[in-house]
């Protein structure tokens, strides 16, 4: 295994047993800012060191099915009733860390080379769309969303994640943004 | 020949990814519909709120142990309309609130009460703090024993059982609060759970329990 990928695993796989044991259960802002992308790169990595069967392979043409699922798992895991369903019932924390992990991560990183243009241009604005979106939610809503979470946190998770989107949003897309850039990505 | 059999998998392919794509679409989508009661709520308390309204949940098999002793099933409660709270006696904050509006339901049907048609149930989560003299010490600073019960869990697996059915969460933050939902659950004569209203509800709970008495009282039970 090359050392610059169990840089990425060590962290994950800490998170993942941090996550297990609740440690992120009273803060919005770890949960999203530190917790979620380390198991998607967890995820990811683990696909890198073990391909996908050929079986899901046949499922997953243009990378439709593991885009798709990758996209709605994380807005599901950001949803803050669902967050909270996780701390009531040990079954459903198990769930969220496998799907972030396999079903976020794994997918991604096995569907993105499969997929085109397009559908890796509607999956990006999505993502940045679904970070902006709840991002402004746990910002503009009175009362705190999720048990145990202070607002000033919940805050802090709205800010970290409209500006994730947004920055997201610009650094994925910079070819669109520069108009030689783009020509040249369309080979003409 | 080769073009014809590359063509068949790719449509093969094609056609395996729309079902796969489809049932992800499926089971995804309704997994976000039900985490958000419909696009409704995105609070757990607040889509349990909803859930409660539209679609009625039985009582769950937890038994308690109430301030007099006796032990009995939650599921115990049908056959009367009844209110159930979550507390806990150390609480610096909301459990206070929520006992004052069970006291005013207590005030407001003296006679349901009496004729036992109506319970009042508030049930302890802090099983490492709170005994039966703790919670009954607690009732007191608020109502009347007539008909208003006490009670804790008989142990961590009720507790759970109770927290998957009404939805509520018990948070250790750290410090001496403990997080947890703030509501007043209203249970049906038939033993489900018909509504959950916040402290600040009180007149729309107390319509509820008039309208859930009602019926029972025009056939003289």
């Amino acid at each position: 295994m090359l050392p610059g990928r169990s840089l990425i695993i060590a962290p994950g796989i800490v998170a993942a047993a941090l996550s297990a044991a609740g440690a992120f259960d009273n803060s919005l802002l770890l949960a999203m800012s530190i917790e979620v992308p380390a198991l998607v790169l967890l995820g990811w990595s683990l696909a890198e060191i073990f391909p996908s069967p050929r079986c899901l392979e046949r499922c997953n043409s243009g990378g439709l099915t593991g885009l798709l699922l990758a996209a709605l798992l994380a807005a599901l895991w950001m949803i803050p009733s669902a967050m909270d369903w996780v701390k009531i019932d040990g079954a459903m924390r198990v769930a969220r860390i496998v799907s972030l992990i396999f079903g976020v991560g794994y997918a991604l990183r096995v569907s993105w080379p499969l997929a085109g243009t397009l559908i890796r241009w509607a999956w990006k604005l999505e993502a940045a769309g679904m970070m902006i979106r709840f991002g402004i939610a746990y910002l503009f809503v009175e009362r705190t969303l999720c048990s145990g979470v202070s607002s000033s946190d919940q805050r802090a998770a709205g800010i970290v994640l409209c500006v994730s989107g947004i920055a997201f949003l610009v650094g994925f897309n910079r070819k669109f943004m520069s108009p030689r850039e783009s020509v040249n990505a369309d080979g003409s | 020949m080769r073009n014809f059999d590359s063509r068949k998998r790719s449509t093969s392919s094609l056609g395996w990814t729309l079902v796969a794509s489809t049932c992800v679409a499926l089971a995804m989508g309704g997994s976000i519909w039900k985490a958000t009661a419909g696009f409704r709520a995105l609070a757990l308390d607040d889509v349990r709120q909803i859930e409660f309204a539209g679609r009625q949940a039985p009582l769950p098999r937890a038994t308690l142990t109430a301030d007099d002793g006796r032990h009995f099933d939650i599921r115990q409660l049908a056959g009367r309309v009844a209110i159930v709270e979550f507390f806990y006696t150390r609480c610096p904050t909301v459990c206070s609130t929520l006992g004052s509006v069970l006291a005013t339901v207590q005030r407001e049907y003296p006679d349901a009460i009496a004729a036992g048609r109506l319970q009042l149930l508030s049930i302890s989560f802090d099983l490492a703090h709170d005994d039966s003299v703790a919670v009954a010490a607690y009732r007191r600073r608020f109502g009347s024993p007539a008909g208003w019960l006490t009670a804790i869990p008989d142990g961590p697996g009720s507790v759970r059982a109770l927290q998957r059915t009404f939805g509520f969460l018990i948070q250790d933050t750290g410090d001496i609060t403990v997080a947890h939902s703030s509501k007043l659950y209203l249970i049906s004569p038939h033993g489900v759970i018909v509504g959950a209203f916040d402290a600040d509800e009180s007149r729309e709970l107390s319509a509820a329990v008039h309208g859930l008495l009602r019926p029972v009282g025009m056939q003289g039970v």
